[in-house]
């Protein structure tokens, strides 16, 4: 009996090892909740703001990015001025496509029709895309959400616009909020904060990321609290040398809260 | 007066009834018209009722598309958490279903060299096992009822769309259970009578019928599950196109199949150990000691010779996942799961340890072992070493920014299969240092007797340091200096030289001790208390990292039902936290060894008697 | 049997083991269209 009560005790203490391991041993990463599915108003959205559009879905739904960054996963779209043109010339091409636009498009819903040399799926010779179709399947564009990715990704690329907004109030499922939706909470932590407003997408702040916007992670050695307000609520105010104008959203004021301004200053003025 | 009115009455009747005939005849003509009539009626109604069910049959063919669900269509029942009841079901039924089905695959194995080597040893020990799972075997039909249940309870439209497609398996699955339980109840109420050539025999085959339909009935299952994961035989909207083969034959099933199949042997074996670590820890008798000693090093021998290629059906596993979905395979090794990988890690590092830990142990049976002891302190450094490397987290995302995280380029040591070179070429040196220790043990009772063993030995060493240099230079070069398909593409000859290190000191071992002579006499249950501690740990081990797993694999779907097609819309639609499916995982294993020790008891006390005296009449 | 043979027969069989790993090496990576040494 009592190496009975033994073999119990030593599984149980096995047991509450491993889970006690993955509880504190590693740190707890709260994981993306699913997408909710929301209508937002198309007609009443300037073209800014569909490019705004087109880039949420770029970096959020549309998981553009998991390959089309600067890991070479997959042909980074950020030359498509030159590169959409070349490619309809490409002898391989045999598309449907005659243009910018056209191309992009095609590439979003049919993206094997033209696979870039060495960015096929192995083994095909790159004769099939490892790129899903975006209108489809787990990214499911609607045609709106698919122009507001055209719209951002000629945007990006300092190509003029052809795209047009859709003018049928055709729905679009957008994974962040918009107006209409409940007041969110407001968050308390500064690692919630930075994620929610993306921050690192263009910043880097505590570790490695984006390089779009200036790096932050000693911000607070050279810049005082009320610098970094003003940029944070009106960024096109100064711009720091070797940056471009207009990048940063500007309507920042507009989501965020006062508390979590607060709290994101203290964090700011503290890294040094 | 009377009799003539009555005979009027009766002539008058007379004279209707004269008067009826012709209206009598006028009816029945009618009627046989309008019956005529009605016939052809009743033809025609026949044929719109066919034509109808002939539409209906069409529709059924044609199917519908995969509802779309809302939070609403998610009944509440009693508040109870639908998704933890089912994925505690779920798993204890995975478990039980694991081990039932590998018991069988080893015991025809066992059988088999019994009646080879006609040592009743291993004919005694192939009974003892299937005795263990039988009890295990209701349990596991119970609770595949349960999760039947709770499946139609909670997801019931899920589970509607899934029978819709499935119906046809899932009527050749209870046909099969059938089939199953006849042949299990034959065979092992069957042990003791057919006994001796020709019914000896017919107890093999029967063992032989039992794993085929044991084996079809997993493959089905799993059918429904990778459908699930990377659904085929439908269109993007989920309408079926009547092709069960293609739903069942979808991208990720045999990956599964092969991985499952391979990790039940390795389960089963390790339950069967714990079995005999807890009968050894509590024999009466020196001899029983012996019995359960042995059973244990042979229960925990199938275990590693199955845990050994398990990384590789894992690999192939989830190579596969990324060659079907790169979005899914992303997920499975870039986002948070990537953290699971290192609790993955420890755990499969606990597996090797105490796996090689027992086996040091056992090398205590032969009085030969000391001439190897002193090696195996510089074996067990190795061992931790390459477990300390496997789970050094650096390589990994740090952050919880999941999506802009794997866009920024701290992420880039992380290869697009989180194939870690580091790690790689640590998983390749222990596998071979394990190897090595089972070699010692193997060794440890024998005393070459050909004229070249130096020489072999030596060629030996050879082998082992040239494989493990070859191991090191495609981990390093390969690792630190080229790009990610460099990376993905030097695991398979890192792998590959794994194997032939195993394969190849083998061959050369079984030359070397060709006609070798035994050091002496094997002392089965001369092995210390601990070790059995060991065996245990290795059951706690594999069921805990069974259950993380499917954590993992079923979290890879997301907020699906199946993949692209259903949406999962009810509350419960979120990934949960590691450290949430962590303790999820643990009350469940809790759950399952609290079940499997009443197994083991009841197995023990189908074998006691009590003897009350005086209690029956003489 | 001297250190001088131990040592010797080692390096030996070491060489036959090792190069016979290495060019399973290459042919491996060549079956995956690419070259162990030189990255294309």
């Amino acid at each position: 009996m009592r190496k009975f009560v033994t073999v119990i005790a030593f599984m149980v203490v096995a047991i509450g090892l491993f889970a006690g391991y993955s509880n504190f041993g590693i740190p707890q990463i709260e994981p993306a909740p699913p997408p909710i599915e929301e209508k937002i108003d198309l007609g009443s959205m300037t073209m800014d703001q569909y490019v705004a559009l087109g880039e949420r879905l770029f970096n959020g739904k549309g998981t553009c990015k998991l390959c089309h960054n600067s890991l070479g996963r997959a042909p980074a779209l950020d030359a498509i001025s030159t590169n959409a043109q070349e490619r309809l010339d490409d002898p391989r091409y045999e598309g449907e496509a005659t243009n910018t636009e056209e191309y992009l498009i095609e590439s979003l819903v049919s993206p094997s029709a033209f696979v870039v040399a060495g960015f096929g799926k192995k083994g095909t010779n790159d004769t099939e895309s490892p790129m899903p179709d975006a209108s489809s399947g787990s990214i499911s564009f609607s045609q709106a959400e698919l122009t507001a990715v055209i719209a951002y990704l000629q945007d990006n690329a300092g190509l003029e616009i052809t795209v047009e907004i859709p003018s049928d109030l055709e729905p679009v499922i957008e994974d962040d909020e918009d107006e209409d939706a409940e007041p969110r909470e407001a968050f308390t932590e500064i690692r919630d904060i930075v994620e929610n407003f993306d921050c690192e997408a263009c910043h880097t702040i505590t570790e490695e990321a984006g390089d779009a916007g200036p790096k932050l992670s000693t911000i607070g050695a050279k810049r005082d609290r009320d610098y970094l307000r003003r940029a944070l609520l009106n960024p096109n105010a100064d711009i720091a040398e070797g940056f471009e104008e207009d990048l940063m959203p500007d309507d920042l004021g507009q989501q965020i809260y006062a508390s979590e301004l607060e709290i994101l200053l203290d964090y700011l003025t503290a890294l040094k | 007066m009377i009799i003539i009115d009555k005979i009027a009455g009766i002539y008058s009747l007379k004279s209707n009834r004269n008067k009826l005939v012709p209206w009598v005849v006028i009816v029945l003509l009618a009627l046989v018209l309008l019956a005529n009539d009605a016939h052809q009626n009743t033809i025609e109604a026949a044929q719109q009722v066919a034509e109808a069910i002939e539409d209906q049959a069409a529709a059924a063919r044609t199917h519908v598309p995969a509802p779309k669900l809302t939070a609403a269509d998610y009944p509440t029942v009693a508040g109870v958490n639908g998704r933890l009841v089912v994925w505690v079901v779920a798993q204890l039924h995975l478990w039980f279903a694991a081990f039932v089905l590998a018991v069988p695959i080893f015991v025809f194995i066992i059988e088999a060299i019994g009646m080879r080597t006609r040592d009743k040893r291993y004919d005694d020990m192939a009974y003892e096992f299937i005795k263990v799972s039988i009890t295990a075997y209701s349990l596991t039909a119970i609770l595949g009822g349960l999760l039947l249940f709770s499946l139609i309870l909670f997801y019931p439209h899920l589970f509607t769309y899934l029978s819709t497609i499935f119906s046809e398996t899932m009527l050749y699955y209870a046909l099969l259970f059938f089939a199953e339980s006849a042949v299990l109840y034959l065979y092992y109420y069957g042990w003791n009578w057919l006994q001796g050539g020709f019914r000896k025999w017919v107890h093999l085959t029967l063992g032989l019928m039992l794993n085929a339909v044991g084996t079809t009935l997993m493959l089905l299952a799993n059918a429904w599950l990778t459908f699930m994961m990377s659904p085929a035989g439908v269109d993007p909207a989920g309408v079926f196109s009547g092709d069960s083969w293609a739903a069942i034959h979808n991208f990720l099933w045999n990956p599964i199949n092969i991985h499952r199949f391979v990790a039940n042997i390795a389960y089963g074996g390790s339950i069967v150990g714990a079995y005999a670590a807890f009968k050894f820890l509590t024999a009466r008798n020196q001899q029983e000691k012996a019995h359960y000693d042995w059973m244990g090093y042979n229960a925990n021998f199938i275990a590693i010779c199955a845990l050994l290629p398990l990384p590789f059906a894992g690999y192939y596993l989830a190579a596969e996942i990324y060659a079907y979905s790169q979005q899914m395979g992303i997920t499975l090794m870039g986002g948070i799961f990537a953290w699971l990988f290192i609790i993955q890690a420890v755990l499969i590092g606990t597996l090797f340890l105490s796996a090689n830990y027992y086996l040091w142990c056992g090398m205590g049976r032969s009085d030969g072992a000391k001439r190897y002891t002193k090696y195996i302190k510089y074996i067990a450094i190795v061992l931790v070493g390459s477990f300390l490397v496997w789970f050094t987290p650096h390589t990994l995302v740090l952050t919880n920014s999941e999506l802009k995280s794997l866009g920024g380029p701290h992420h880039s040591i992380l290869g697009p299969l989180g194939i870690m070179p580091a790690k790689n070429t640590a998983v390749n040196i222990m596998i071979i240092f394990t190897f090595l220790s089972f070699l010692f043990y193997r060794r440890s009772n024998k005393i070459a007797t050909v004229s070249w063993e130096k020489t072999g030995n030596i060629c030996q060493v050879a082998l082992f340091s040239s494989g493990i240099a070859n191991i090191l230079f495609l981990g390093i070069y390969h690792g630190y200096f080229t790009n990610t398909v460099y990376k993905v593409a030097a695991s398979i000859p890192q792998v590959v030289t794994t194997l032939v290190v195993i394969v190849g000191s083998l061959v050369l071992d079984s030359f070397i001790y060709r006609k070798s002579r035994d050091v002496g006499p094997l002392h089965w249950g001369r092995i210390p208390e601990r070790a059995q501690y060991a065996l245990f740990l290795l059951a706690v081990a594999f069921t805990w990292l069974m259950g993380l797993m499917g954590y993992i694999r079923s979290g890879i779907r997301q907020h699906w039902h199946v993949v692209d097609i259903m949406r999962d819309a009810s509350a419960q639609a979120f990934t949960p936290t590691l450290g949430y499916a962590a303790n999820v995982v643990s009350v469940a294993a809790l759950l399952f060894l609290a079940m499997v020790i009443f197994v083991f008891w009841i197995a023990q006390v189908s074998s006691s008697k009590t003897l009350p005296a005086g209690y029956w009449k003489e | 049997m001297s250190f001088r043979t131990k040592l010797f027969s080692f390096l030996g069989a070491f060489i036959v083991c090792g190069v016979g790993f290495l060019l399973m090496d290459i042919a491996l990576m060549n079956a995956q269209g690419l070259s162990l040494f030189f990255q294309r």
